[in-house]
């Protein structure tokens, strides 16, 4: 549902064309793998074949002598330096930072999942590095590994990391428990638990990971490649993976095809830039579908409990947290998403008791790390089943039972020292709640439903960041220049994705410099031109960025003010800027164009030249979150567990869209992708080997089109008075109402829950079974 | 695992005769649309030092009705599933052929992959084997300086093993004019719409006086190849026909068929969704043939 175009703004809440549309839809746009530079090899990586293998002996010498190779490197090449590959963990405070594994090395000694890397080959093209990865010569004694996070903390499991006293990779208190859980939940009238684990959804980026590193004769190194926070890339390239400072790294970012969180990672960024190193020519390092299925980026897998308490009047009195992550062969995001998770799953509902713990895990399983929502849809579908069985306990409608206990303006919002500032969430459930026809379909607990096909409706509401602030380190800084002819630059550093960014960060500037939007260019993809920012996660970059950019503009715009009133001889106080015009406010006649304004500063041969620019900076501690309600309504065929989704509502707490349409595609693809995680994405490990079995887009099930049920967003517009025009952040929100929403549903239709996710049919027969129903 | 393809020599024949000379089914392979052959090769599932193109040779792209045979539907060794998908005479005369071929929803796929090179990969989750089955349709195999002619159930061996020899290729599938008065069913389950079938299942019934006087019944994707239910038919022309009947051809089916448990589902899943899909194919199919409304679908 598209909202009216707010006529008090030109650019601001309209739906405009994003200016990168016409090159992503031509192919004329140039992804990293698309860049050729003089002399560039390409290289490629030698993966493990065994999950756990200690590296006896590797021979080279008959790659090395195949024509065409130029190097070929294993770990005896590579810097005896641990880095973490969570480029993100760049942002933490150093007390935090502390927590991280630095586990990881550019090349393995020991393998530690199907994938791990062993050595790497640059050759003058694909073919000679393909042939020369065959005849590498590795001698492995294959030792035994461990593929389950519980098998791992048993007595005697095989430890996965050398030095290591067992596979403990980490413990988290959440920072905010609070109260006597026992006796809380001793004295509640009713207490709900609800166990279950989420699958190892993948980011699944159109785009697979590709790098090209280039050193140039004073030492400085060039990276080309799809990092999501470039600046932070920059920052571990220049001090952990090598020791040459931030300056001696330039990052580059061409256009990147998806990210989802994969990107927050070191992809084969260090592969390439070590190859490049040792032959001193440019390398470009490719990997194919399956290596990235079997490698270094997936959700991470969370077994968790759930227990909430409630009083008489339905009143929740605790809620308990317990979380085991699976952090595969090395730590990567598994700390920071365990963390995020508590924070968002425990910060979403009020409750004067809270205890949450989560325990990482090392396994001889592929790396896990981040995935859009970031531990939200992690938690949410464990959360929100158990506030519904928490109403039915207390026979309270589920939507009244969320109304009743949701956090709200003024308390503590998911990072508690900081308050809620504005909150859409009641409007949201209302909303959405009509849009779904609840009040018709809902028939109230145990509603018996009969035959073969059954309908239920199911909800789930939830609170996310915008923005990193109180968490990690958090600030932006934007640079707007106009040129001689009235039209702007932009320099910021979002990573633009495919969300739109780009085009949202232009409508904001565009608006608070009094521009027309199709006079902002926003640059970026370099961080030799752009300044420091954190990256694009934390559904950060509209609300932190679009601040930095909307300071910027308005900057720009009072130095055009004061320039134009003294070209027009009037006040400058009396003078606004729209749409590249400057004019009285009194009497619009009196005015003068940007253009003229921005020319005549730059071409002015005496004494006053002006090239008219500012920069805008963002920082706060503050994370302004935004809420959200999903609902669902599903037919489940009881004789074949097929879950039919008839339509998904999504009304979402925006504060203000910038843009209507991309926010409206932004929660429609998190919707897609989640009911993705709900129904089909499982990335399925072979219990016995360790291998990925899924590896493919034939195996590894994502929805198309012909699979999208009907989905209605809501856009509540509250505007928040920190925001951008009152933007809050929306970017990883879509995905993560929808599973507990499905789940909800089903259990309105059919009367069970299913535990894991996906839930396919085989689960769903198999609950339908067990509890004596269906077939 | 690997981007590039290794290296292999590209044969051209120009007639059916100079290909089945090339092409051993092992270190020579014979290429139709190449969907199923390059993908394998870049996974280096197949190694093949040959690769026999069949595209240039002329007068395999066929699919035409045979007046003068009976009117049997003739489908040439280069058609494509698209061009069987809208072939008036198929959708037509076969309507269950093109249900099944529409069930694949990759239009790359179906635009590029033959029907005949879909059988010869010889999977047992083959969308059109199922078909073919309830259609009884037969198989051509030229061998060198002979050809032979068999039934698409002899057809698949194993996984992915069908009665292909070395130095032979599929000519032609030719399926035989509809039985008078039947009607088909196809369904299938998956994961996604545009997944390989968890099981799919095709029927083929007609009736007389309301008994059925013609039954097969074909599933895929749950034993090592596609399979005929045979038992399951022979009950459908023993007993009257009514809900009952059907239900219990279905629970006969599920004996007809191993399934395993893969990456896409269960055993268990399986067998069960057998019963489902052929009970609910049979009753969809007879309510086609008209034996719902009372009619005994001679007419139909
Ligand atoms: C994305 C995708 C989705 C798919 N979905 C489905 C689906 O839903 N249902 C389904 O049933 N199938 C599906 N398929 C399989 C697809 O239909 C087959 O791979 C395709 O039809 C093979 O035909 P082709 O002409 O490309 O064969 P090729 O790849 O050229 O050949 C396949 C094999 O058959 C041999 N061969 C080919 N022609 C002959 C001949 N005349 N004589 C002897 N041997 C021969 C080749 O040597 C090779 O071993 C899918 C495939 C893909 C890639």
């Amino acid at each position: 549902m598209t909202n009216e175009p707010h006529s008090e703004f030109s650019s601001v809440g309209k739906s405009l064309a994003r200016p990168d549309v016409a090159a992503k839809a031509t192919g004329a746009a140039r992804f990293s793998a698309d860049i050729a530079l003089p002399g560039m090899l390409i290289g490629r990586i030698l993966t493990s074949p065994h999950a756990h293998a200690r590296i006896v002996a590797i021979d080279t010498s008959r790659a090395k002598a195949l024509p065409g190779v130029a190097a070929v490197i294993t770990h005896a090449d590579v810097p005896k330096r641990g880095f973490t590959r969570s480029v993100m963990a760049e942002g933490l405070p150093p007390f935090a930072y502390e927590t991280e594994n630095l586990d990881q090395y550019i090349l393995s000694d020991k393998a530690r999942y199907i994938g791990d890397w062993v050595a790497a080959v640059a050759a003058v093209d694909l073919y000679v590095a393909e042939r020369a990865l065959d005849l590498i010569e590795v001698e492995y004694e294959v030792l035994p590994a461990v593929f389950d996070p519980e098998d791992a903390l048993a007595p005697g499991a095989p430890v996965v990391h050398k030095g290591w006293k067992d596979n403990v990779a980490g413990v988290i208190e959440h920072p905010f428990n609070r109260g006597d859980l026992d006796a809380a939940l001793a004295s509640s009238a009713h207490v709900a638990e609800f166990s279950g684990r989420n699958s190892r959804q993948k980011q699944a980026h159109m785009e697979p990971d590709a790098a090209i590193a280039s050193w140039d004769d004073k030492g400085r190194l060039t990276v080309w490649s799809p990092s999501q926070n470039a600046h932070l890339a920059k920052k571990a390239m220049g001090r952990r993976v090598f020791d040459i400072g931030e300056g001696n790294v330039r990052w580059i970012t061409p256009a990147v095809g998806g990210g989802f969180g994969a990107r927050l990672s070191f992809g084969v960024e260090p592969v390439a830039a070590m190859l490049a190193k040792v032959t001193g020519r440019p390398v470009k390092v490719l990997v194919t579908r399956e290596e990235d299925f079997n490698g270094w980026n997936s959700r991470t897998e969370q077994r968790q409990t759930i227990r909430v308490g409630v009083g008489e009047a339905g009143e929740i009195t605790a809620i308990e947290q317990d979380v085991l992550s699976d952090s595969g062969a090395y730590f990567s995001h598994s700390g920071t998403i365990s963390a995020v998770n508590m924070q968002s799953t425990l910060g979403v509902m009020r409750s004067p008791v809270v205890r949450g713990k989560a325990l990482m895990v090392y396994t001889n399983n592929p790396t896990a790390s981040g995935m859009r929502g970031y531990g939200n849809p992690e938690g949410s579908f464990i959360l929100q089943q158990a506030l519904d069985i928490a109403a039915e306990k207390c026979g309270m409608d589920p939507v009244d039972f969320r109304l009743k206990n949701a956090r709200g303006p003024g308390e503590p919002s998911m990072w508690e020292p900081q308050a809620i500032t504005t909150c859409a969430l009641p409007e949201c459930i209302r909303r959405g709640a009509v849009a779904i026809g609840w009040d018709q379909k809902w028939h109230g607990w145990g509603a018996g439903k009969e035959g073969r096909y059954r309908r239920g409706v199911g909800m789930s509401i939830m609170t996310h960041a915008s923005g990193a602030g109180g968490f990690l380190l958090e600030h932006s800084t934007a640079v707007m220049k106009l040129d001689e002819d009235g039209t702007a630059s932009l320099s910021v550093s979002p990573c633009e994705m495919g969300q739109g960014i780009l085009g949202v960060l232009a409508q904001i500037a565009a608006e608070g410099a009094g521009l027309r939007y199709e006079d902002v260019r926003t640059v970026t993809g370099d961080t030799d031109v752009t300044l420091f920012d954190i990256g694009t996660h934390a559904s950060r970059s509209t609300y932190a960025i679009g601040n930095a950019a909307l300071d910027a503009a308005r900057k720009v715009k009072a130095i055009v003010v004061e320039r134009a009133a003294r070209m027009l001889g009037v006040e400058s106080e009396g003078l606004d800027v729209r749409d590249g015009r400057v004019f009285a406010v009194a009497d619009s006649s009196v005015g003068v164009s940007v253009a003229e304004v921005a020319h005549a500063g730059i071409y002015e041969y005496g004494t006053d030249a002006r090239h008219i620019m500012a920069t805008g900076k963002h920082q706060s501690v503050m994370h302004c979150p935004n809420f959200q309600a999903g609902f669902a309504e599903i037919e489940v065929d009881v004789e074949t567990g097929v879950i039919k989704v008839l339509k998904l509502v999504i009304a979402h707490d925006i504060g203000r869209a910038i843009n209507p349409l991309t926010v409206e595609g932004c929660l429609e693809g998190g919707a897609a992708q989640g009911l993705g995680y709900a129904l089909t994405e499982d990335l399925v490990i072979d219990k016995g080997t360790g291998k990925v079995v899924s590896d493919s887009f034939a195996t590894y099930k994502m929805l198309s089109a012909l699979d999208m049920p009907e989905v209605e967003v809501i856009l509540v517009e509250e505007p928040d008075p920190t925001g951008p025009f009152g933007a809050k952040g929306v970017g990883e929100t879509g995905i993560t109402n929808v599973a507990p929403a499905i789940a909800n549903a089903l259990y309105d239709a059919a009367g069970v829950r299913v535990h894991s996710l996906p839930i396919t049919p085989e689960k769903v027969l198999e609950a339908l079974r067990a509890h004596g129903a269906g077939a | 695992m690997h981007r590039a393809l290794l290296p292999f020599e590209f044969s051209e024949p120009a007639s059916v005769e100079e290909a089945v000379a090339l092409v051993d089914g092992g270190r020579a392979r014979a290429l139709a649309g190449g969907v199923d052959l390059v993908l394998k090769m870049r996974l280096r599932q197949e190694t093949p030092e040959r690769v026999v193109s069949l595209q240039k040779i002329a007068g395999l792209d066929h699919v035409r009705v045979d007046a003068h045979g009976g009117g049997a539907l003739h489908i040439g060794a280069l058609a494509t599933l698209r061009q069987v998908e809208q072939s008036a005479a198929v959708t037509q005369g076969w309507p269950l052929l093109a249900e099944a071929i529409a069930s694949i929803v990759s239009m790359q796929t179906k635009v590029m992959g033959t029907l005949v090179g879909n059988l010869c990969v010889g999977t047992p989750a083959s969308d059109v084997a199922p078909a073919l089955f309830a259609l009884g349709a037969r198989v051509k195999i030229a061998g060198v300086g002979d050809e032979r002619d068999i039934a698409v159930e002899d057809f698949f061996l194993g996984p992915g093993v069908t009665a292909v020899r070395p130095h032979e290729l599929v000519t032609e599938v030719v399926v035989p004019a509809r039985p008078v008065g039947s009607a088909g069913r196809f369904l299938k389950l998956s994961k996604t719409a545009d997944d390989i079938a968890k099981v799919n299942v095709a029927v083929s019934v007609a009736f007389s006086r309301g008994t059925c006087a013609h039954a097969r019944i074909a599933i895929g994707s749950a034993a090592p190849t596609p399979v005929r239910a045979v038992a399951a038919e022979e009950l459908l022309l023993r007993e009257d026909w009514c809900p009952a009947t059907a239900k219990a051809a279905a629970e006969a089916a599920a004996r007809s068929v191993r399934p395993i448990s893969d990456v896409r589902s269960t055993a268990d899943y399986r067998a069960e969704m057998v019963k489902v899909l052929v009970r609910d194919a049979l009753t969809q199919a007879a309510d086609g043939a008209g034996v719902l409304d009372g009619h005994d679908g001679k007419e139909a």
